[in-house]
């Protein structure tokens, strides 16, 4: 069981490690895609009034499209985001949908920000790993499997689990790194458990398509047979006003006992068929999936809504919700942010702990063992300094530059493999020393860098009262500080076996060695 | 801030460190309690904090809370335990002591 629980966690073990760290930011995904446009000083607003502004900007811009789609802002995401479908052309085979439009809900004008993807990169790269589709969902899936495996396995192998429950020793080698790699496991292991399976079933109609294709002719008559059909009546050619959009949001909220509806969906919106679907929000439950309630756009009159969910499609949502920590507020979201990173440190220390078995002192690094090591940097030193790499870029390259997304993106895996390259150059020691260093100080002039480019620096964050510029400077500050403790602590390790073996005449991995014998 | 949950966490798993015999001889002294008496506190305050949790965070989101607050206090106990051993599970007192205006204020 030791043998499949080292082996799964090695095969998967980087890429779980960047599942987690980009998963782990995602939950502060909306924070960060603010953070990445400073520009915009907005305010959340009633949900009521963000569906009339909006509803109001589409009829004057795209009254005759076939369909509106708007995502209403919440406290967290603030901005309204709407594209629109046009009628479909004869000649077509299917309609593109128009640009998504980002609107001031308090105002319904379009926002004039720099182009970013924000915290939806991390998201997307968290279950995507920038592959494309399907092949990045099928991998992340594979890993997340081997997780599972490897918690299950490392859960009947570790036969001390009770008795070492407390115990962490500082400074002993391997024995320190399986201390590590238990305490980060065991305290955190009902989140590791939990956040991988759900993980899964997030994903399980793709990985397991078969009973759906089995039952249904097509994947959405179960879709409707699940989640309900929402109307899909033909528009009838006569032209008819939307009735105002407030008292229908008013009407849900109601209904909902007030839950707030997150989507709003108008179909046919200048005809007298016209509907209006408003999709409840998944944050106000641990059920991420919200029923949905249908108007007459026309009349303002319910025509139905979603079928209370059954119960497997209520656990499903459940689970979705528990994985994606939608419904936590700031302290449950801070905690689902330090037990991800709990599972980094898990995974990291796990990697680590299988080179410090296999190392011998005094001897070279067999050709598994070296490869081990330099994928373990380029993993767990060199993609914390790509990640702040796409903050620095988002700062440093110009507002208005063409295509500037993109290259935000493109600056995190230059930097993540650049570095990872470069780092083949230098003795294993050195190079985590000098990744880890490098990492440390990109992260810490993330503040400078923002204080100098835009006018929310800390200190000003700070003296409004901005809470989410200065929490997320700080928070910068904080893991730079952390990587330069890490950077700091193997300087002086690799010092320390020098020293000793001076004084003592007795070298260092011995006394390691006999430690964790 | 609603950290009761967590406080309470910590002052269990202290207490239940405190009992186990690997942390070694230490000096029964207060707020230190006999392991026997620790072990049973320990315990009460675990169910303690499972109550603050749902309290605080309600009847769904209660066992996610507490689940997630008390691994963070392990985490942060055990961290604390591998350099000062003493301070860490003298803590549990003043977390404990902590939680009380914490959860009044938040009821």
């Amino acid at each position: 069981m030791a043998w499949i629980h080292g082996w799964l966690g090695l095969l998967a073990g980087w890429i779980l490690f960047a599942m987690f760290l980009t998963g782990t930011a995602s939950y502060f995904r909306p924070e960060i895609t603010r953070w990445m446009q400073p520009e915009l000083h907005l305010r959340a607003v009633p949900p009521d009034m963000a569906a009339a502004t909006a509803v109001a900007w589409a009829q004057a811009n795209a009254p005759h499209d076939e369909q509106w789609y708007i995502y209403l802002p919440d406290d967290r995401t603030i901005a309204t985001r709407i594209f629109t479908r046009p009628r479909p052309d004869a000649a077509a085979a299917r309609t593109a949908r128009r640009e998504e439009v980002r609107l001031d809900p308090a105002s319904g004008r379009p926002l004039a920000a720099r182009d970013t993807r924000g915290g939806e990169h991390f998201y997307r790269f968290h279950f995507q790993l920038q592959l494309p589709h399907p092949w990045g969902r099928w991998l992340a899936g594979l890993c997340a499997m081997f997780m599972l495996g490897a918690i299950l396995s490392g859960v009947v192998t570790h036969k001390r689990i009770f008795v070492d429950f407390f115990t962490l020793r500082w400074g002993k080698g391997q024995r320190s790194w399986l201390d590590a790699h238990n305490v980060s496991a065991v305290l955190a292991l009902p989140f590791h458990a939990m956040i991988t399976y759900t993980g899964l079933i997030t994903l399980v109609l793709m990985y397991m398509p078969w009973p759906i294709a089995a039952n249904y002719a097509k994947p959405a008559a179960f879709a409707a047979e699940a989640f309900g059909a929402e109307p899909d009546t033909p528009a009838s050619g006569r032209p008819a006003r939307l009735v105002p959009i407030a008292p229908l949001v008013g009407a849900a909220m109601r209904e909902w006992q007030g839950g707030r509806p997150g989507t709003l969906i108008v179909r046919n919106p200048d005809d007298a068929a016209s509907t209006v679907t408003l999709v409840r929000d998944g944050n106000d439950g641990l059920n991420a999936r919200g029923g949905s309630i249908s108007y007459a756009g026309a009349t303002g009159a319910r025509l139905s809504a979603s079928p209370p969910p059954g119960p497997a499609i209520e656990t499903a949502g459940v689970m979705l919700g528990l994985h994606m920590g939608w419904f936590a507020g700031p302290v449950l979201r801070w905690a689902y942010f330090l037990l991800g990173l709990t599972g980094g440190a898990m995974v990291a220390t796990g990697l680590l702990l299988w080179t410090a078995k296999r190392r011998r002192p005094g001897a070279r690094p067999f050709l598994g063992l070296g490869c081990v090591e330099r994928l373990n940097i380029g993993a767990i030193a060199c993609l914390p300094a790509g990640m702040a790499a796409f903050f620095l870029a988002n700062r440093l390259i110009p507002a208005a530059q063409p295509g500037r997304a993109d290259m935000e993106v493109a600056a995190m895996f230059w930097v993540w493999f650049g570095l990872a390259a470069l780092a083949l150059l230098r003795p294993v020691r050195r190079a985590w020393i000098e990744t880890l260093a490098v990492a440390a100080a990109a992260f810490a002039a993330i503040p400078i860098v923002n204080a100098s480019t835009t006018d929310r620096g800390l200190l000003r964050s700070i003296a409004s009262g901005d809470g989410l510029f200065a929490a997320f400077d700080l928070a910068m500050l904080a893991i730079a500080t952390g990587l330069g403790f890490a950077a700091w602590r193997i300087s002086r390790a690799a010092a320390a076996p020098r020293r000793r073996a001076t004084v003592a005449r007795v070298p260092a991995a011995v006394t390691e060695l006999a430690d964790a014998a | 801030m609603p950290l009761e949950a967590a406080l309470l966490g910590y002052a269990a798993l202290a207490n239940l460190a405190r009992a186990d015999a690997r942390i070694g001889p230490l000096p029964v002294r207060a707020p230190l309690l006999p392991p026997r008496i620790a072990r049973a506190a320990g315990i009460a305050l675990a169910l303690l904090s499972l109550v603050a949790a749902f309290l605080r965070f309600g009847p769904y989101q209660g066992a996610v809370a507490w689940f997630g607050l008390v691994s963070l206090a392990g985490i942060a106990l055990v961290l604390l335990l591998s350099r000062w051993p003493v301070l860490a599970l003298r803590l549990w007192l003043p977390a404990a002591l902590l939680a009380l205006p914490i959860g009044m204020i938040g009821a």
